[in-house]
């Protein structure tokens, strides 16, 4: 798949500009703050619903403006298609496929999909559990989009019941938690279903990745960490039982410490490479081959699992890797992937790792014509 | 920032829902520019609406009668009382031309984030009208989200103790969606194959 146009209006710091991208390299210099970042977001926007930077949504609206919108056009195997997002601080997200207005926001997911590589994803290895489970959950809604229902589903019933369970006297059970157990129940065991199921294949693809950045030297073993479930061959079932009753059994406790203790809003993935744990033993060289073996893995899987290359979102991380990393990571895209990266300067990416490329210069949120 | 008369209407704009402060700003300034003719017309509006239509005592649908006209229609089952959570849901209802029982507006559904628990909503009232023998059953038609879930099984766990079935429309509503959204032919067929909650 390929993104031939982008119109950004009134997105972050630009007006309105229009792209035009080559279906196969396309360099994005400028200096720090031009807005180079912001280009790559919002065509990471298009794929995933949401930045991969922030949460809320209004951030992205150019300051001083009331909405903001993000235009582009794409062709997929089967055809070319439109895909279109308008933003506005007091209504919710809209979005129109193929010209069309969208009832749900959701409906945005599935079309174009897009894998960002940038700094910050060391800290999928160094930072908390809620980054790993953001990159697994995202990693599901790219190639099963209902996951995306669940995963708000969840948020949503978690919300209500921690707000109730803070609004009770400490201790009394008076019944009124019992009323949101079985959704959070449900949405909770189909979130960990699809994590588990995607988190097989992903394992592979990133372990294989991993080895062939470490000249088969290093093992990398990726386990789902949680109370309501193993992790091993247990159906929706087994884990919502597990689930309920881990609930009921934890129930004085949540009533006394005014939090929901159980679920996979408490899951975790462990990282182990050679069989330690490569957030806790890891030297700063092993945790980034790491991330760029769990983002690699992802890049694959989605290849996999929607039989189309992906986009590749590669924001100031060519200066970031080693040569040995960067020749590798050039090598897996080389064909067939629509590639944006990011510089500073056009001299920080080596010739041969380029050929044929479009360079698209922007200053201050404008493109600079080529003079 | 704004002159009194000003800042007192974007307050009272942004109570309401979907308003927010921007939205609140554009919406008075928008006022401040029309003709005096417009403003006066639509501030009469709101004053006729509060003056004309009121609850009905009965099922808390909105009406300029004394009673609503489903309570009024002396043709329709006494036996089975659908509840939903805002009178505009009646409308989708009845566009299914499935139903012919008896109504109750709720007034919202349970939901700690608002501060809305059950005391907030009409359920002391729903339970006056089943001190009859009369009603056999309940249908909850709340919104098939969370809080319309929880608000149903709220009312089952207080209602089926006093011998009166309680069901749900059946799932297929769309998913996570709201209930005036729903078409009629889906929202009919999730009537008929409602079931016990
Ligand atoms: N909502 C907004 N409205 C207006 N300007 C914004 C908004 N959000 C961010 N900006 C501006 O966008 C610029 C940052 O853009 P971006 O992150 O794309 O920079 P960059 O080119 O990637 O820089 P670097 O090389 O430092 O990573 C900053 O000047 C910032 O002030
Ligand atoms: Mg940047
Ligand atoms: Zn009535």
């Amino acid at each position: 798949m390929r993104l031939d146009r982008l119109e950004l209006i009134n997105y972050r710091n630009y007006d309105r500009t229009i792209f035009d991208f080559s279906p196969q390299l396309n360099l994005i210099i400028g200096g720090n703050a031009q807005g180079k970042t912001n280009v790559l977001e919002a065509v990471y926007f298009l794929s995933a619903g949401n930045s991969h930077r922030i949460s809320s949504a209004s951030q992205l609206i150019k300051q001083g403006e009331m909405s903001s919108a993000i235009r582009s056009k794409i062709t997929k195997d089967n055809g070319p298609i439109t895909l279109e997002v308008m933003l506005s601080p007091s209504e919710k997200k809209r979005v129109k496929v193929g010209g069309v207005e969208k009832r749900r926001f959701s409906d945005l997911l599935g079309h174009l999909h897009a894998v960002i590589f940038s700094p910050e994803d060391l800290q999928l290895v160094k930072g908390g559990p809620e980054r790993r489970r953001s990159f697994l959950d995202d990693t599901v809604v790219q190639i099963y989009p209902p996951h995306d229902y669940w995963r708000r589903r969840y948020e949503r019933v978690l919300r209500q019941r921690n707000i109730l369970l803070k609004s009770r006297s400490q201790g009394v059970d008076d019944g009124s938690l019992e009323l949101w157990d079985k959704n959070l129940v449900e949405a909770g065991t189909k979130l960990v279903v699809g994590r588990l199921t995607v988190l097989n294949k992903l394992d592979k693809f990133a372990t294989q990745a991993h080895l062939q950045i470490t000249n088969q030297t290093e093992t990398l073993r990726i386990d789902y960490l949680s109370r309501v479930t193993s992790g091993g061959v247990e159906g929706p079932r087994e884990i919502g039982g597990k689930f309920h009753k881990e609930l009921v059994k934890r129930r004085k406790d949540e009533l006394d410490r005014k939090i929901t203790l159980v679920g996979p809003h408490r899951d975790d993935l462990t990282l182990t490479v050679n069989g330690a744990d490569v957030r806790l033993y890891g030297s700063q060289g092993q945790q980034r081959t790491v991330a760029l073996a769990l983002k690699l893995g992802q890049f694959r899987l989605i290849e996999e699992e929607v039989k189309e290359r992906p986009l590749l979102l590669l924001d100031d991380v060519m200066s970031e890797l080693d040569d040995d990393r960067r020749s590798f990571l050039v090598e897996t895209i080389r064909s067939g992937t629509q590639v944006f990266i990011t510089a500073t300067t056009r001299d920080s990416i080596a010739d041969q790792h380029i050929g044929d490329c479009k360079v698209i210069r922007i200053k201050d949120g404008k493109l600079i014509d080529e003079g | 920032m704004y002159a009194t008369p000003v800042s007192n209407l974007i307050d009272e704009l942004s109570k309401m829902p979907g308003i927010g402060p921007k939205s609140a700003q554009r919406l008075a300034f928008y006022l401040l520019k029309a003709s005096q003719e417009d403003a006066q017309k639509l501030a009469e509006a709101i004053v006729h609406l509060k003056e004309t239509v009121k609850f009905c005592p009965v099922c808390y649908n909105v009406t300029d009668e004394p009673e609503c006209e489903f309570c009024a229609d002396t043709h329709r089952d006494d036996t089975i009382i659908c509840v939903v959570e805002e009178a505009n849901d009646i409308v989708s209802m009845e566009k299914t031309g499935e139903y012919r029982g008896r109504y109750h507006v709720l007034g919202g559904a349970i939901s700690p984030i608002d501060g809305i628990g059950p005391d907030d909503l009409r359920i002391k009232e729903l339970l006056k009208r089943l001190e009859g023998d009369e009603v056999a059953e309940i249908i909850v038609a709340t919104n098939p989200n969370i809080e319309g879930e929880a608000t149903g099984m709220y009312l089952a766990k207080l209602i089926k103790p006093l011998g009166v079935t309680v069901t749900r429309l059946a799932s297929g509503l769309p998913i996570g969606g709201d209930l005036e959204y729903a078409d009629e032919v889906t929202l009919g067929s999730a009537l008929k194959g409602r079931r016990e909650i």
